[in-house]
């Protein structure tokens, strides 16, 4: 008999012994999990809180809000939008993310206690829904407001199932319209998982009752929604904000998750039946553990983007105005992004050194890095361009578009801001500048150009503003689609417009047009240029070289200093046995020449 | 010493005298009253929107304003013409809300009378500031009940929300008539009411579910009016007083971005003619076939009684034309309405003499005065920062400027059906968003001064970066609705037949 008891004792004791295995390996898993995440947001995956944080603007302001509860899931996205305005900060969105990543995972442990009547939780099934959320997260289109979705779902869910627990599955029904306007199509996931659980764990008449009822309580919703209360269509009552019925739409992440939230309870029952065998229970446990999170690791380097972080980087130091950071960082870490050295185009324009050092960073696209296009996805870049060099009509056009088509975002409304008042229009300025002040990051940046309002000497004496009003035209133009065109009819409407020739010039110099360049110089005199630009006498010197002729230079030389380094290059090209011994040698000072890009680009 | 030099002399004393009494009379009248405590200010207190001095319907909504003076405090007393005192209001931020029932009251009461209201502000010290009463003219003629109008960013190309908007104008009441939401985010243009009958009217929808659809109360009929015949679709609309026959202009449009300061858009017809629509038989007719090659033709518009046609002519543009030499002349034809025929044209309005160019024509319900646009050059005068609206007396062919403009763009203008009140798109508040604006019209010589449609926030306009484009008066509500446009836009659109007769 008391063989018998000291058995059963040692039974339990070895149970409890799993349990507390069981739970350390959790908080271990979801302490991994953490470092994990924040270690990779707050160094590698940073660019996504400036991408994000720059494609909405949140407002404090009753009529915002009011465009979001117009539709069922806006206020999904509304929440979503408030809590993104803080990514300005890499520590608040790391901290964020992994926040809401450590709340899912223990959501679905929540869930899996409820469903498995077992005590101990099996660490693969609920490890799996946070570690493919974060691999999701990665993804710069992946917003909070996605994760609270699924969040919201899953406590959903863990709701349902309580409700039915207590026999208050009539709450599960009511709340539904409500979770439905909240969440939008999210509601789905949560309907077919409900749909899954019933089917699986229920018994009798519930078992097909309690779905039928919610299923038509759903519809009853939908037609509600469509026919009533809400001016859209069907199709976007259904997809918005995640089109969970369109796999073609839903990235591979996103069907996965809403894949595995459905059929949650199907997998708790399936590993339920594994379970049972416990001499395997703590090893498979672990083993799953470090597999799932190998896995993830794996992945998440796969997915992980260096060149779209390069130019993220590069964009985000655009827009802070930092030109000198931006050249440093493309002349040591070269961007092979056509964005990223767009904007090493657009720093040095702005530091007026172009034409003295263009060639000093990598210039693999030729022309086409000097001017992005005016659509789709280069539409809020492209803008850059035409303020820099004074096309503040063409500036405030594409930032209107923008703002039409992507809503209200921090750099558009800051750009309309700055070239109406460039333009004078300070009423239509305060508009955009009254919105920026209700915001939590910009008003400052508002307030500072709210100052300058209808006082046209201090706009004048600002460098940025004043600059740029004295680049504009004088003439009236139409923007053609033709870019070096528009920057021809630039020159005629302002022949002062420094910014705009030097442009026309780095356009040929990138085309490898060095007879145009010369041809250009005697405009120099009468733009007050003291010299030549470093860039321009190289491309002079090989006019010289390759027509054995000099050019008519107006009042300019090119001096001693350049033809030496054209001596000393020509030297190196001969000595050199192979290209590739010869570019070697170019990484030296003699490789940041229009010489060397003329011969190897 | 001669008369004359002492008469300067005497003269110029006068004016110094004049000139010391007016500045002791302005230096006191700002002095504080050391009785009382309160500093009188010999000004008009400015208030957003300006409502001051303008005539109102008596049926016009709530002219709610804020007061942009320094002040922690304000009071708004109203008094009727003889100095009684009708209501007062207290405002803690400045924005002044009527209540809806004092108002009407006050409208009521007063009409065919000037009502004043006394603003007094209280600063941080507990200083009361008095200004000179702002007046209101209450008309005794009253306005159509409705407006309807497009609402959308003024925008260059792309676009995103559009809707047609009816707004009450008794009352702050909207809705909307059409949601380019549930038109898979389709452009919409010329909302025209046959009449100011709210439940006769068609638009057009450019997109996927492009066609002109015809709303006879819930019944939403959608058409191509476009045939081989036509180079372009048919665009600016006149709907002929009968019912039967509409006149569009046909318009290749071409859009373009200046970039000099102070202008932004040309919007200008590469080629334009007018046809005419049997809305009966689902035909359209060339109005003359000459006039498609040798001129460019827009703008139409019916006299009341459907005899003649005006509309807006220049010649042909050619190939790399100079915009700014576009210039628009008005002109009409006689219209036969028996035979549907029309005579030769006449011309009314030679602008090109003046340098000028006319657009948008409209003409007074009693057919005795016609409104049309004038800027500097080209088809589009929204974008144009000098266009202005004039008035054509047709009794006796006099032309003026109406004392209704700014000097930003006046555009898009229509009667109310009693010929009393101009509603006009005016961009005088920031240059860039058109806001509807109402006059009163007496005669030409008696013009109010314009206000803009009332809104229960009144400082909706200061927010909202949306322009208020196409202002139309319309005698009721309109009961179509942006579902009924969705319902219409899955039947087979009817397709318009080109007939070389409109008979």
């Amino acid at each position: 008999m008391n063989i018998k008891i000291d058995f059963l004792k040692l039974i339990q004791q070895a149970c409890t012994n799993k349990e507390i295995i069981a739970g350390k390996s959790i908080y271990i898993s979801l302490g991994l999990l953490l470092i994990f995440s924040l270690s990779y947001f707050f160094w590698f995956g940073n660019g996504l809180f400036f991408y994000q944080e720059n494609s909405m603007l949140f407002i404090f302001y009753g009529e915002y809000l009011r465009k979001y509860l117009m539709s069922p899931g806006g206020l999904l996205e509304y929440i979503g939008n408030f809590i993104t305005q803080g990514y300005f900060s890499r520590i608040y969105g790391s901290l964020v993310i992994t926040l809401f990543l450590l709340i899912f995972g223990g959501l679905f442990i929540r869930v899996y206690k409820l469903l498995e009547t077992g005590k101990s939780v099996w660490l693969f099934p609920v490890l799996i829904p946070s570690c493919l959320l974060f691999l999701m997260q990665i993804r710069v289109d992946h917003y909070i407001f996605h994760t609270l979705g699924y969040i919201l779902v899953t406590i959903y869910l863990l709701i349902s199932i309580i409700f039915e627990k207590r026999r208050l599955n009539v709450l599960t029904l009511v709340l539904f319209p409500l979770f439905f306007y909240i969440t939008g199509s999210f509601a789905l996931i949560f309907l077919i998982g409900y749909l899954s659980y019933c089917l699986l764990y229920k018994r009798g008449t519930s078992r097909y009752l309690l779905p039928g009822s919610l299923i038509l309580t759903s519809f009853f919703t939908f037609f509600l929604f469509e026919k009533v209360l809400f001016l859209q269509p069907a199709g976007h009552i259904i997809r918005y904000p995640l089109s969970i019925f369109e796999t073609a739409r839903l990235y591979a992440g996103d069907s996965i998750l809403c894949s595995y939230i459905i059929f949650f309870p199907l997998i708790v029952r399936i590993t339920g039946f594994l379970k049972s065998d416990k001499r395997f229970s703590i090893l498979f446990s672990q083993i799953s553990l470090v597999i799932v999170l190998s896995f993830t690791l794996l992945l998440s380097k796969n997915l992980y983007d260096p060149e779209f972080a390069d130019y993220i980087k590069i964009e985000k130091l655009y827009c802070e105005q930092e030109w000198d950071k931006i050249i440093l960082q493309h002349e040591q870490i070269p961007s092979k992004s056509l964005t990223g050295q767009y904007f090493y185009n657009l720093a040095l324009t702005e530091k007026g050194q172009l034409c003295d050092r263009m060639f000093f960073g990598n210039q693999d696209y030729g022309a086409k890095s000097l001017v992005l296009p005016r659509e789709s996805e280069y539409i809020n870049r492209s803008v850059y361009f035409y303020y820099a060099v004074g096309f503040i009509n063409e500036a405030h056009h594409l930032a209107y578009e923008s703002m039409v088509k992507y809503g209200y975002r921090p750099e558009n409304i800051k750009m309309l801001a700055k070239t109406e008042i460039i333009n004078g229009n300070y009423k239509s300025a305060e508009r955009y500048l009254g919105v920026l002040k209700k915001t939590f990051h910009y008003r400052e940046w508002a307030d500072r150009y709210i100052r300058m309002l209808y006082e046209p000497a201090i706009i004048l004496s600002d460098p940025d503003l004043g600059e740029k009003i004295q680049l504009q035209p004088r003439r009236d133009f139409f923007i053609s689609q033709n870019d070096a065109a528009n920057i021809d009819f630039m020159l005629l409407a302002n022949p002062d417009n420094k910014r705009a020739f030097e442009y026309k010039m780095a356009w040929f110099l990138l085309e490898k047009d060095y007879k145009s360049v010369v041809y250009q110089v005697k405009r120099m005199k009468d733009m007050n240029y003291q010299g030549v630009p470093r860039h321009i006498g190289e491309a002079i010197i090989l006019f010289i070289d390759s027509k054995q002729e000099l050019p008519y230079l107006g009042d300019f030389a090119i001096g001693s200093e350049t033809e030496n380094r054209f001596i000393q290059f020509k030297e190196t090209l001969e000595m050199s046995e192979n290209e590739a011994e010869f570019k070697k040698i170019m990484d030296t000072s003699l490789g940041k020449t229009f010489w060397y890009y003329y011969e190897f680009k | 010493m001669p008369l004359k030099v002492l008469i300067m002399k005497v003269r110029g004393f006068f004016l110094t005298f004049m000139i010391v009494i007016a500045g002791v009379f302005i230096a006191v009248s700002c002095i504080t009253d050391t009785d009382s405590g309160i500093l009188f200010i010999p000004r008009e207190p400015v208030i957003e929107p300006d409502y001051s001095g303008v005539t109102i319907p008596p049926n016009i909504a709530q002219l709610n304003f804020r007061i942009l003076e320094d002040g922690v405090y304000f009071t708004i007393k109203c008094f009727s013409p003889d100095g009684r005192d009708l209501f007062s209001i207290k405002s803690k931020n400045g924005i002044v809300r009527f209540p809806s029932r004092l108002w009407t009251k006050l409208l009521t009461e007063n009409r065919g009378r000037s009502v004043r209201f006394e603003i007094s502000s209280i600063n941080n010290d507990g200083k009361i500031s008095k200004y000179i009463p702002v007046t209101l003219d209450i008309s005794n003629e009253r306005i159509d009940p409705y407006i309807c109008y497009r609402l959308l960013y003024p925008g260059y190309e792309s676009w995103s929300e559009m809707q047609i908007i009816q707004r009450s104008v008794e009352d702050f009441r909207e809705s909307v008539i059409f949601d380019n939401r549930v038109m898979k985010n389709n452009c919409v243009n010329c909302h025209t009411f046959l009449k100011y009958d709210p439940g006769k009217f068609f638009l057009h929808v450019r997109g996927s579910l492009k066609g002109t659809y015809f709303i006879e109360n819930k019944d939403l009929t959608r058409r191509i009016l476009r045939t081989d015949n036509m180079t372009s679709n048919a665009v600016y609309p006149a709907w002929h007083p009968g019912g039967r026959y509409i006149v569009f202009s046909s318009n290749a449009v071409v859009q373009s971005f200046n970039m000099i300061p102070g202008k932004r858009i040309e919007v200008y017809d590469q080629t334009s003619g007018l046809v005419i629509y049997d809305s009966e038989y689902n035909k359209i007719s060339a109005i003359e076939e000459k006039d498609t090659t040798e001129y460019m033709d827009t703008f139409p518009c019916w006299s009341p009684g459907g005899d003649y046609l005006y509309y807006c002519r220049t010649n042909q543009v050619k190939e790399s034309f100079d915009f700014s030499k576009i210039k628009y002349n008005l002109v009409r034809k006689v219209f036969d309405q028996s035979s549907g025929l029309f005579g030769e044209t006449e011309v009314i309005f030679k602008a090109e003499d003046i340098d000028k160019s006319v657009t948008l024509p409209s003409i007074s319900p009693d057919g005795n005065y016609l409104v049309f646009t004038l800027h500097d050059y080209g088809t589009f005068s929204i974008w144009h920062k000098e266009a202005d609206l004039y008035l054509l007396d047709l009794t006796n062919g006099r032309i003026n400027r109406m004392t209704l403009n700014s000097d930003e763009s006046e555009s898009h203008h229509a009667w109310s059906s009693n010929g009393k009140w101009i509603v006009f798109s005016s961009k005088r508040s920031d240059g860039i968003t058109a806001r509807p604006y109402f006059a009163y019209f007496g005669s030409p010589d008696n013009v109010g001064k314009p206000f803009v449609l009332p809104q229960k926030d009144p400082d909706l306009y200061e927010k909202l970066a949306k322009t208020f484009n196409r202002p139309e008066f319309v005698s009721g509500k309109v009961v179509a609705g942006p579902r009924d446009f969705a319902r219409a836009s899955k039947d087979e659109p009817a397709y318009a037949t080109w007939s070389e007769t409109t008979r």
